[in-house]
């Protein structure tokens, strides 16, 4: 223990010398890094045959970041290391090596980036390029990227270049521009300044990847399209995007011809404590990749937003929806409302309740028969965007009240109505298979309920727990977990919980998923130490999931910033 | 201003300038010339299988339509049963147990501990410590294969193999095409079709009688091959070895094949594979 308190000593002094703002050059020097690591123990209840076992005992990952910035000047550029890569990232993360790299400059009115950088149009659903660390999501454009306001009102940008695949590039390269006018402001000025705000846009994104199948003519230029419009007026929004995508054979969709479209709405009300958001999305075949051959979240140019809550609750957060870029429609809708202070149901602090509906079904899809292969290659399949599917994907109801009771204790209590298809959104299963086949659906509903505590044990001590239960007879059975974590401001963090799958139908199953982790925060450090055990799972962040194996070990992690 | 709209102009037009192709007759058809007297190079698909992967049977149909299409001896099959044990492992429903040593050190080697089925690698191209380039779909095997078919072949192989008191012998001989600036390391190994055991299929069914192809079965040689050449080669070297290995009388001599290639021990990358049968 002495030896690991001088270790964690030394690396914050280390941090503690560098970690203040560096004036360079006369500009201004920024920097972030993280390191994780896991040491694996062999575990056989969870793993029997020691399939995800790593031969390396430890793995570790980091980067670092460094964003070097004087008035209209930036660069800046990312290390990663992946020696190697751990257990439930994607394995291409092989090495280490400078990843992302930028220069960008504001001159004349145009706002230049060389080298690699991030965006998106609109909602994403032509384009979007962006980072998710916790999936090893990366799809960064390594090319040019200029943005200007060429007349008040209007905003372009135009992108050109390849995708990060990793440690290379994508084989497709992608040419966009994206154009927004704010049309209250300088054609309706009387609407402005009665405080309607419309503003309306449009993308386009090509894609070209050379092609030399000796069965099929592929379209080496792809093109994809759409529009969009945002009103809002007081305590009222709308937002609606339609996108088009023309022919793009791919492995996500069987090599079909035919064309894909989306559209996304999104209407929400916000007063007097009282908030509304209803949301409505439909897709078919709207997968785009820079590599059509591409699969899991490689290489993906656009982004479909879920049409679903994202929890953050361990229990839920093992049954998350992600988005089925093939074809799906779905609606969400979400109430908030808060109780005033000192009324009946509000008591002397008040009190929040959120109800949250989302369902997420598939397409109407008429299949054409096999037999015509050319009219099946060509349209695979035709969907009448009136007609519901019929395969139900996900739903999710649940009911939240968060309620302050005294000066010392808040309480959030949960409770959730939740369907998951895991032939679906865990194997994959496409439509087609699962309609010839439904009895062979695997399907998981369930209950859970979640109480979760905050008690202000004295000045800088805090004390949060979590009981949370799963109550189902399908997939891995039902579930309870407790969790404490006790916090002294600022430095200290203890936490230990323990999920318990009681329920499993397989008595060999019926295992304690413990975990025990210590942090330190110093100024921007943070070091984190756990033990335990982690259950398979799937790890979603917007409806873009990774599946993550069972492990137990040690692991680590060190953050920083400067 | 008048300036900045004018380029924002030109600049949309050259952004928006790249066209759709729209395609309307997408099945190429026709057929592809395979008759030449002379060696091409060939292509190894080492296909990263299992019984209980359910994906697999499509990346098998792959390699056959590709054989169909090009002819057995210009598209070589290898099913190569490793890795993750959910998908290869033995149960009461998959009793039969393909998974070799060779097989398990080859992925490890070039993926990592528990690789997503089914994928592959067409010659072994493209390998670096870092990334995944040298793995492939069996989605991208069309492409690469059209594309590893066309390019330069460096060396030529002929081989011949035979089967006599239960030992297996094979004899290879290589004819350098071009100057070859680094060494050459060779790899012999069998392969067995027609083995009629069960398989998951794409639909989540259970095939009993599924007919399994190119099923990696040893190596005559060492896993990561044997010294064949130094650098330098030329046109007009000769090049040659012997290799055997005591026949495993599991194996149904009809149904198996000998599969000989070359390779570079620098980057793997395979200069010409060949499938000659036993005798």
């Amino acid at each position: 223990m002495k030896r690991l308190l001088l270790f964690t000593w030394v690396i914050f002094s280390a941090i503690g010398s560098f970690a203040q703002e560096q004036n360079t050059f006369g500009g201004q020097l920024h920097g972030n890094f993280q390191l994780d690591g896991q040491l694996y123990l062999r575990d056989e209840s969870i793993d029997p045959t020691g399939e995800f076992y790593p031969d390396e005992r430890f793995l570790g990952q980091g980067y670092a970041n460094f964003v070097y910035s004087d008035g209209n000047f930036s660069s800046g550029l990312r290390y990663e290391n992946y020696q190697n890569v751990m257990l439930g990232f994607p394995e291409g993360y092989r090495g280490e090596g400078i990843t992302y790299r930028y220069l960008k400059f504001k001159q004349d009115g145009l706002d230049i980036t060389i080298g690699n950088f991030y965006e998106q149009f609109g909602t994403g659903m032509v384009f979007r390029s962006y980072e998710e660390r916790g999936l090893g999501y990366d799809n960064a454009m390594d090319g040019v990227r200029i943005k200007v306001n060429p007349v008040s009102g209007l905003s372009l940008k135009a992108v050109m270049g390849r995708q990060r695949f990793y440690f290379e590039k994508s084989p497709g390269l992608l040419r966009g521009i994206d154009a927004e006018y704010n049309l209250s402001k300088e054609l309706f000025p009387k609407l402005d300044s009665a405080g309607l705000r419309w503003t309306v846009g449009g993308s386009y994104m090509s894609k070209y990847q050379r092609a030399n199948d000796p069965f099929l003519v592929l379209p080496e230029n792809v093109a994809a399209g759409g529009v969009r419009t945002q009103v809002s007026k007081g305590p009222w929004a709308m937002q609606i995007e339609y996108a088009y995508k023309a022919n793009d054979p791919s492995a996500d969709n069987g090599y079909i011809y035919k064309d894909g479209n989306g559209i996304l709405t999104n209407v929400s009300y916000s007063k007097n404590g009282l908030g509304i958001i209803a949301g409505v999305k439909r897709i078919d075949n709207m997968s785009f990749r820079t590599d059509r051959n591409g699969s899991t979240i490689d290489m993906l140019v656009n982004y479909l937003s879920p049409t679903a809550q994202v929890h953050t609750y361990a229990l839920p957060a093992l049954y998350q929806y992600a988005t089925q870029i093939n074809g799906e429609e779905g609606i969400q809708l979400e109430a908030n409302y808060k109780f005033k202070r000192n009324t009946a149901l509000g008591g002397k602090y008040g009190m929040l309740l959120s109800i949250n509906y989302s369902v997420v079904q598939s397409i109407d899809k008429d299949y054409v028969d096999p037999a015509l292969d050319t009219l099946r290659t060509l349209q695979g399949y035709y969907s009448d965007p009136l007609i519901r599917g019929d395969i139900p994907y996900f739903h999710d109801f649940n009911i939240t009240l968060s309620k302050k009771i005294n000066t010392k204790l808040k309480l959030n209590a949960m409770y959730l109505n939740l369907f998951y298809n895991r032939s679906v959104l865990e194997d994959g299963l496409g439509d087609e298979s699962i309609l010839l086949n439904p009895d062979g659906q695997k399907l998981m509903s369930g209950d859970i309920f979640i109480v979760e505590s905050l008690y202000k044990v004295r000045r800088k001590h805090y004390l949060r727990t979590e009981f949370q239960h799963l109550s189902t007879r399908d997939d891995r059975g039902s579930m309870a977990m407790a969790l404490a974590e006790y916090s002294i401001a600022p430095h200290w963090f203890f936490s230990v919980q323990d999920i318990y799958n009681y329920g499993n139908p397989d008595e060999a199953q019926r295992l304690h998923y413990p975990l025990a982790s210590v942090v330190y925060t110093s100024g921007t450090s943070r070091f984190q130490l756990s033990y335990g055990r982690q259950q398979r799972g799937i790890f979603c962040v917007g409806g873009v999931c990774r599946v993550v194996p069972p492990s137990n070990g040690v692991s680590f992690s060190l953050t920083s910033s400067f | 201003m008048r300036k900045l709209f004018a380029f924002s102009t030109l600049l949309s037009l050259l952004f928006l300038t790249p066209q759709c192709d729209v395609v309307n007759q997408p099945l190429k058809g026709g057929t592809i010339d395979t008759t030449s007297s002379e060696q091409r190079r060939n292509v190894l698909i080492e296909d990263w299988t299992g019984h209980r992967c359910k994906n697999c049977p499509k990346a098998s149909k792959v390699i056959e339509n590709l054989v169909d299409t090009y002819g057995s001896e210009r598209i070589i099959g290898l099913a190569v049963h490793g890795r993750p044990s959910s998908f290869t492992g033995v149960t009461t429903d998959y009793p039969t147990d393909f998974t070799t040593p060779e097989a398990k050190a080859l992925q490890n080697f070039f993926y990592g501990n528990s690789p997503p089925l089914p994928i592959g690698m067409l010659n072994r191209e493209n390998w670096s410590s870092t990334g995944n380039g040298h793995l492939s779909g069996r989605d991208d095997w069309p492409t690469l294969s059209a594309e590893a078919l066309d390019s330069t072949l460096r060396i030529a192989l002929e081989a011949s193999a035979s089967l006599s008191s239960g030992q297996l012998n094979v004899s290879a001989e290589g004819f350098p095409q071009t100057s070859l600036l680094h060494d050459l390391k060779i790899v012999v190994l069998v392969k067995e079709s027609n083995i009629v055991s069960p398989q998951l299929m794409g639909d989540d069914t259970r095939d009993p009688d599924y007919v399994h192809m190119n099923v990696l079965r040893d190596y005559l040689t060492d896993t990561w091959g044997t010294s064949f050449g130094t650098s330098p080669m030329v046109p007009g070297d000769t090049l040659s070895g012997s290799y055997s290995l005591a026949w495993n009388t599991d194996w149904v001599k009809a149904n198996s094949a000998v599969v000989v290639y070359v390779f570079n021990p620098e980057n793997y990358r395979i200069l010409q594979v060949v499938e000659t049968p036993i005798n």
